[in-house]
């Protein structure tokens, strides 16, 4: 059991320690400088039960930053010095600490045996002693093991499990049949069940390359690399959406997933599929297929609205420090980030000198709110340059445009000075106008009310003339609404018939998120300047209201009333005019002044401060018709210039940024900065392979190339422990992503290194060569044969006496209800996502606007971070957000409901009988066989088949009624094969 | 001993012991036979020590009400009113802000206590006795997502379980026929699963969600529940014969619990598809009932349904509930008018809730969470709003062990920094977990190199609140 080995480790220092006296029983006597160095049990007491308490209370007063009373707690402290902090503690003295309260008894205990004993510290790990651990040194070809039952072996593979079987007093179970095993290496290598005709096929040949036979095949299907591929899918957490704060999607995403499976086919060696991921761009040759493989250093989750831009980037950094490290190296160097690495030999310092490289790479585009990560373009370099140019004309033509406006609206400016007086005037009559208005009452409060006599009611999308847009749809749901068209000024231009003459109250139902004021002409003179002035919360019918707005004078018959607005305009749904005979009408800017100007000016006097004459954000219809021409033909130039922009596919990835070295921060803050570092690898890791990074360059080239170093003592092995746990469903190493001193010792280390070995140097890194290297042994070819006598021995099956029965997953499920119901659709590569670039896939009232119901392989179904597909989260797919290399495979409720009552399920199985039932060539038998071999890939059993049979007698009887009963007995019948353990669990 | 592997051996060696064989198929066992059965991570699990606490129901307010709106009087604020805040700004903030707005409401004394409550929250304002104001709250980020995260997870930063999911994974649940963390219309938007997910815990601790902040209450359903084409005792048919071709092949290949397990798994199943929305259905309410969460008004019907279906599920034994009042509270703008709106909706539900818990005698053993992601700042954002502020705010709990009718720490004069007795979010999560029985250091799971705890390395219990 990996959990004893591991305990076991611990138990030498940290959890089962016995008691404190024993541990700090002899004190040791100080050195010269009055320290005291810890033992290995005391160091360990330290590590899990003193220097967390340190970390979480005691550094920020005693600490890098601050040293209050001299103290520092993150150093070795004097025999003298830690008796007076055990004192402290214990709340017995005149000095308690810490003062915002005791510490829990057991940490009292803890500080103050540590404390009276001197305080012994650990001595410095980093390069000594853990250096051997044996995880930091390389791996070497071992010696074969000797054997007894030696006629078992097909492979030196399975003398070093046989030889582990034996020292346990373990045999291994007898070979899988064929039909279990062609079904076996099928879900194993393409995610799917055999067919009848293939499984005939195997069955048929005799001859003693039939199975590597059926690899070869498996090996060379498409299938392969979408099975395979999704699994380092897992490793790489890859996502299409950012999850996290801001759910946005990442549309190019699909590109890395693409380049993962293709290079999943083409075998393309691990060395080289880890150097593009995290230097691709750099490396020599690159192409745009380089450049997608740095999606893996971009995907990761990112909180887009943080406040804080410096700890959004250290975070986007550590993000990419923690899944490269874990999946590449399966070391946590992400623990290091806060202080030195509890267990493993690694410090902050190792920590930064990695984020410096990171520090040094361009994930962003922007980390203000809401932030952008990068996108690089791709495709033909012609494309790209005719891109740029046309860019740089548009840049150019809209420079000369910005400098003729600015020069005319300095003018118009000028000359408006001259006329201060008359604005100032103006804005007063247009206070007491509005203030006028505010006595006003609106006619009607609701959308519909008793209409008063005489008065006209227009809706807002009636008007005769006009440029702005009509919505009957959102904005206008159930009531039909006008709204801004992009063509400025928005007009809307009325036809209003009235009885008489005179003054009339004009009332306005819109709504607007912001103040959106409009000017009203009536007859063509300018009635009011600033009407539907209000915000209404927002832009939608629940935000719609009433407002009176003032009063104008009609004549009797057609009158003409125009609404005008020189940019966005507020959603008016309708409007009312109604007699009010004998009232003023509202006093308005005298004609030749500029409404707006006049309104800010008003704006101004309101609030006391001294007038100021400014001209609107939009001053372009003020300017002479010489400048208005000029401006109209740049704008048309600029507009005709981006329709010719060439479309460029685009994909998330990172390229180089400035070189800079990060400084240590303590406690994880870049407000409290510790020493300097250069940009590097872990010292532990790189004694053997050491690495130098230029000043000008970031050293994600270099990093690539240590990881894929032959003396690299971790990749090869982390991966071929990937790819054993991915066939096994447990790992030689079980903790995959941890290969640290918490991590699990493995069960087969000489095996471990043997293929390690071999995949590097005889293999050339191909998965292609391993995962036959493993398929064609004795060990991968057992059964899953019970033994009450081996499972009392290793019930967890550690040392591998028979093969481990295994639950598909997630994809895998989904992917074979398709599959024998005969609807995969088989087509590969590109998005499924149709949507704008970064657009949002949820909110906070509704899922993603994703949809799952393709028949597609399931690898290239959308993954929606913070909302996955409830058929991957009832199947323990995970939270994509993380990288995970060992998948859990749970048995809850929730998935026995989607096999009762999910839509897949439902009209698969539905597809499935009706196909069965149109064989008109085949019986009910032959139909239920037909189902045995197509599900469980083996024929039925007389009992098997009168089972079936009296079932769907009983359920048609049942269900004589409803609409199809054979149907529905039949897809009932399907749905039980498919809700079967033996469908979803491979022996 | 709350180490994953150590569980999984466990139950191993239990479930091999006791085996399938002797369920009867479909048979309804008592809820405490099916709790201990044997291979169910589910299974009620004793507290660390005596609890006082046996479940929580969390209301969660999303978008950040303002405490001195609210729960929190600020007279200075009052006079000072238009002046220029003189302290210190925080580091970082989310939107320039201008000079002290006060509060556009009255505060008026309730209860035996007299505590303070505005005129937003007057049914609220009839329970003060029965709950607890921790006026002292903060947080460590000012943005919705983040903070949602912090609130529901304890981290700002990464994904990690929630705050329901430690607890299942703690407590297990005591109805064996419903999901042990239950979440009624959860919001979709700022983290939305990551604010009920198991992270890496086991992925049973996962809260179920029952429709989402944009179905209506009486609408919502739990995923996969219900198909509309299979009558149920067609699926009666079909669960025999899935558990007949199980136990043949078991016969062939002998013990398996992951088999036995799953052969199992389709009896719950079938068991919560009765259950769950049988509780859903809240006719048989009386009608007193019904107006005492304001299901007869449509202004409160749709968060009052909320509240009724989370005592109505509490009651069943579900360990952890939440409702969630979606996105509402961020006023920017419009305070007046959407602040008044949001707690006419919640105000009668949630006193509604108090008192019904209260009136049933569950009051006494339930955890009542009722909070924001943060508060809001008393400076001005335009002339009617105010911005994001996790500097200080209110959280109120009820019931489960917490002092009734007492106000708890507090924020400075204007209500911009919670100064004494601070209560950060981590010592929330650590008092939580000490009310239900739980100390939150040893409440622990080891993941990617090292233990991890809802409370990270932080949270100090809130003595001062503890009956």
């Amino acid at each position: 059991m990996s959990l004893q080995l591991n305990q076991m480790i611990l138990r030498r220092g940290v959890f089962v320690l016995g008691s404190l006296t024993a541990i700090y029983g002899t004190v040791a006597t100080a050195n010269q400088s009055g320290l005291i160095t810890a033992t290995p049990e005391q160091a360990a007491h330290f590590e899990s039960k003193v220097r967390p308490v340190f970390v979480a209370k005691c550094l920020a007063c005693h600490g890098e930053k601050e040293q209050i009373a001299g103290l520092r707690l993150d150093k070795p402290i004097s025999a003298a010095m830690a008796k007076k902090v055990a004192a402290a503690v214990e709340y017995n003295g005149s000095t308690k600490m810490p003062p915002a309260g005791k510490l829990s008894a057991q940490e009292i205990a803890a500080i103050s045996s540590w404390g009276k004993a001197g305080g012994p510290w650990p001595a410095k790990v980093v390069n000594k002693g853990k250096q051997q651990f044996w995880a930091f040194v390389p791996p070497t070809m071992p010696a074969m093991p000797k054997v007894k039952n030696k006629a078992w072996a097909k492979s030196p593979l399975d003398l070093f499990v046989l030889a582990k079987l034996e020292e346990k007093g373990l045999k291994p179970a007898p070979a899988a049949n064929k039909t279990t095993l062609i079904r076996r290496a099928t879900f194993d290598l393409t995610g799917l069940p055999p067919t009848p005709a293939e499984i005939d096929a195997f069955i048929d040949d005799n001859s003693p390359s039939a199975f590597e036979k059926v690899i070869d095949r498996l090996l060379a299907s498409p299938a392969y690399g979408e099975r395979w591929g999704r699994h380092w899918l897992d490793v790489a957490r890859y996502s299409d959406s950012n999850g996290l704060d801001e759910n946005l999607v990442y549309l190019n995403a699909w590109r890395y997933r693409d380049w993962v499976i293709g290079a999943m086919n083409d075998d393309m060696p691990i060395n080289r599929f880890f150097q593009e991921q995290v230097a691709g761009d750099l490396l020599p040759g690159a192409g745009d297929s380089q450049v997608v493989a740095t999606g893996y250093l971009a995907l990761g989750g990112k909180m887009l609205a943080e406040d804080d831009p410096q700890k959004q980037e250290l975070d986007i950094i550590d993000e990419q420090v923690d899944t490269l490290s874990k999946g590449m190296l399966a070391m946590t160097v992400g623990c290091a980030r806060c202080h030195d690495h509890k267990f493993d030999p690694i410090t902050a310092k190792d920590y930064y000198s990695l984020a410096g490289i990171f520090k040094s790479t361009k994930t962003m585009d922007k980390f203000t709110v809401v932030a952008e990560w990068q996108e690089r373009m791709l495709g033909p370099k012609e494309s790209q340059e005719r891109l740029k140019k046309i860019d740089a004309m548009v840049k150019e033509k809209s420079t000369q445009r910005d400098s003729i406006r600015q020069a005319e609206r300095k003018n118009l400016l000028t000359r408006l000075q001259g006329e201060k007086d008359a604005y100032i005037e103006a804005a007063k009559l247009q206070i007491q106008s509005e203030k006028d208005r505010s006595d006003l009452k609106t006619v009607l409060t609701e959308r519909n009310g008793p209409r008063p006599e005489g008065a006209a009611v227009l809706e807002a999308e009636e008007f005769v003339t006009g440029n702005v847009a009509k919505d009957k749809g959102g904005y206008g749901a159930e009531i039909g609404v006008i709204h801004n068209s992009g063509m400025y000024p928005n007009i809307a231009e009325y036809t209003v018939n009235v009885g008489a003459s005179g003054s009339y109250q004009l009332d306005l139902r819109y709504a607007s998120g912001e103040s959106r004021p409009i000017r009203v002409y009536v007859n063509d003179e300018l009635a009011l300047v600033s009407a539907a002035s209000q915000s209404t919360g927002g832009f939608y019918p629940q935000h719609q209201k009433w407002f009176a707005e003032g009063v104008v004078v009609l004549r009797q018959g057609a009158n003409r009333v125009r609404f005008e607005r020189d940019t966005y305009f507020p959603h008016i749904d309708r409007f009312l005019l109604v007699p009010r005979m004998g009232m003023h009408p509202t006093k308005q800017v005298p004609t030749g002044l500029i409404p707006e100007v006049v309104a800010k000016v008003a704006e101004q006097v309101k609030s006391g401060s001294s007038a100021k004459l400014e001209l609107p954000e939009n001053a372009d219809h003020l300017f002479t018709p010489e400048k208005v021409g000029q401006l109209k033909l740049l704008e048309g130039e600029i507009k005709r210039l981006n329709e010719t922009r060439p479309v460029i596919p685009r994909a998330m990835a990172v390229s180089e940024a400035a070189p800079k070295n990060l400084k240590v921060h303590l406690r994880g803050s870049y407000l409290t900065l510790g020493e300097d570092t250069s940009r590097g690898v872990p010292a532990v890791m790189s004694t053997k392979t050491p690495v130098s990074i230029p000043s000008d360059r970031s050293g994600r080239l270099e990093l690539a190339n240590w990881i894929t170093h032959p003396n690299n003592s971790l990749t090869a092995r982390v991966f071929v422990n990937r790819a054993w746990r991915w066939k096994f469903g447990r790992g030689l190493v079980a903790s995959v992503d941890n290969f640290g001193i918490l991590g699990n010792l493995p069960s087969h280390p000489e095996l471990l290194d043997w293929l390690a070995t071999k995949f590097v140097t005889e293999d050339k890194w191909s998965l292609k060569k391993l995962q036959k290297r493993i398929m064609l042994t004795s060990t991968y070819q057992m059964s899953t044969k019970y033994e009450p006598k081996f499972a009392n021995l290793d019930p967890e099956n550690r040392y591998l006496w028979r093969f481990n029965r295994r639950r598909l997953e997630a994809e895998a499920i989904r992917d074979s209800i398709f599959f024998v119901s005969g609807t995969l659709d088989r087509k590969m590569g590109g998005t499924m996502i149709n949507l704008p670039p970064r657009a949002y896939v949820t909110n906070d009232q509704s899922a993603n606007p994703i949809q799952y119901d393709s028949p597609r392989r399931a690898v290239y179904l959308p993954v929606i971070r913070a909302a996955v597909y409830d058929v991957y989260t009832a199947f323990d797919f995970g939270d994509p957000t993380v990288m995970n290399g060992d998948r859990a495979s749970t048995t809850v409720a929730p998935q026995a409901l989607f096999m009762l009552n999910g839509k897949v399920v439902l009209n698969a199985t539905k597809a499935q009988a009706d196909k069965l039932l149109k064989r008109k060539d085949l019986d009910d038998r032959a139909r239920i066989q037909t189902l045995y071999r197509t599900c469980f890939g083996r024929s039925a059993n007389p009992k098997e088949l009168e089972r079936s049979l009296s079932y769907l007698a009983k359920f048609e009887q049942a269900y004589a009624k409803s609409k199809e009963p054979k149907l529905s007995a039949w897809q009932s019948l399907c749905k039980t094969f498919i809700g079967a353990n033996e469908f979803i669990y491979v022996e | 001993m709350w180490n994953k592997d150590q569980l999984t051996r466990r139950d191993l060696l239990r479930a091999s012991a006791l085996g399938f064989g002797n369920m009867a198929f479909l048979g309804l066992l008592a809820d405490e036979a099916n709790a201990n059965q044997a291979n169910n991570p589910l299974a009620p699990k004793a507290p660390m020590y005596p609890a006082r606490a046996k479940r929580v129901i969390f209301v969660f307010l999303h978008g950040g009400p303002s405490q001195v709106d609210t729960f929190d009087p600020k007279p200075l604020l009052t006079r000072d009113h238009g002046k220029p805040f003189t302290g210190e700004m925080p580091r970082i903030v989310s939107s320039p802000t201008g000079n002290l707005l006060k509060s556009p409401w009255e505060f008026k004394h309730y209860g035996e206590s007299g505590i303070e409550v505005s005129d937003l929250f007057p049914h609220v304002g009839g329970c003060v006795d029965d709950l607890c104001f921790i006026n002292s709250m903060y947080g460590s980020n000012s943005r919705h997502g983040a903070a949602l995260l912090e609130l529901h997870t304890g981290s700002d930063t990464f994904v990690r379980p929630s705050m329901g999911s430690w607890v299942t994974y703690g407590l297990g649940t005591e109805n064996q026929n419903l999901p042990g963390f239950l979440t009624i219309c959860p919001t979709l938007g700022h983290g939305g699963v990551n604010n009920w997910s198991s992270a890496f815990l086991p992925a049973y601790t996962q809260g179920t969600p029952i429709g989402n902040a944009g179905i209506e209450a009486p609408n919502a359903r739990i995923p996969f529940i219900h198909n509309d084409e299979t009558p149920a005792e067609a699926q009666k048919l079909e669960i025999e014969l899935m558990r007949q071709m199980g136990l043949d092949q078991l016969n062939h290949l002998g013990p398996d619990p992951a088999l036995e397990g799953r052969i199992n798994s389709y009896e719950l199943a079938f068991r919560m598809q009765l259950a769950a929305p049988e509780l859903q259905e809240i006719a048989g309410e009386s009608e007193e009932t019904k107006k005492l969460y304001g299901l007869d008004d449509p202004k409160t019907r749709n968060f009052g349904h909320q509240c009724l279906l989370a005592r109505r599920f509490s009651e069943k034994g579900v360990r952890f509930v939440q409702v969630t009042h979606s996105y509402k509270w961020d006023q920017h703008d419009a305070l007046r008018k959407d602040h008044e709106s949001n707690a006419r909706e919640v105000d009668k539900p949630i006193a509604g809730l108090i008192k019904d818990l209260k009136a049933r005698g569950m009051l006494k053993d339930t955890l009542v969470i009722i909070s924001g992601e943060f508060g809001r700042t008393p400076v001005a954002q335009g002339n009617d709003g105010r911005d994001h502020n996790p500097h200080g705010f209110t959280t109120i709990l009820a019931g489960g062990g917490v002092k009734a009718g007492i106000k708890y720490g507090a924020t400075d004069d204007y209500g911009f920094f919670s100064v004494k007795d601070k209560v950060h979010i981590h010592d929330l999560h650590a008092t939580m977990l000490h009310l239900l029985g739980i100390e939150h250091t040893k409440l622990t799971y080891f993941h990617g190199g090292r233990n991890y705890r809802l409370t990270d390395v932080h949270g100090n219990i809130v003595k001062g609140i503890l009956a």
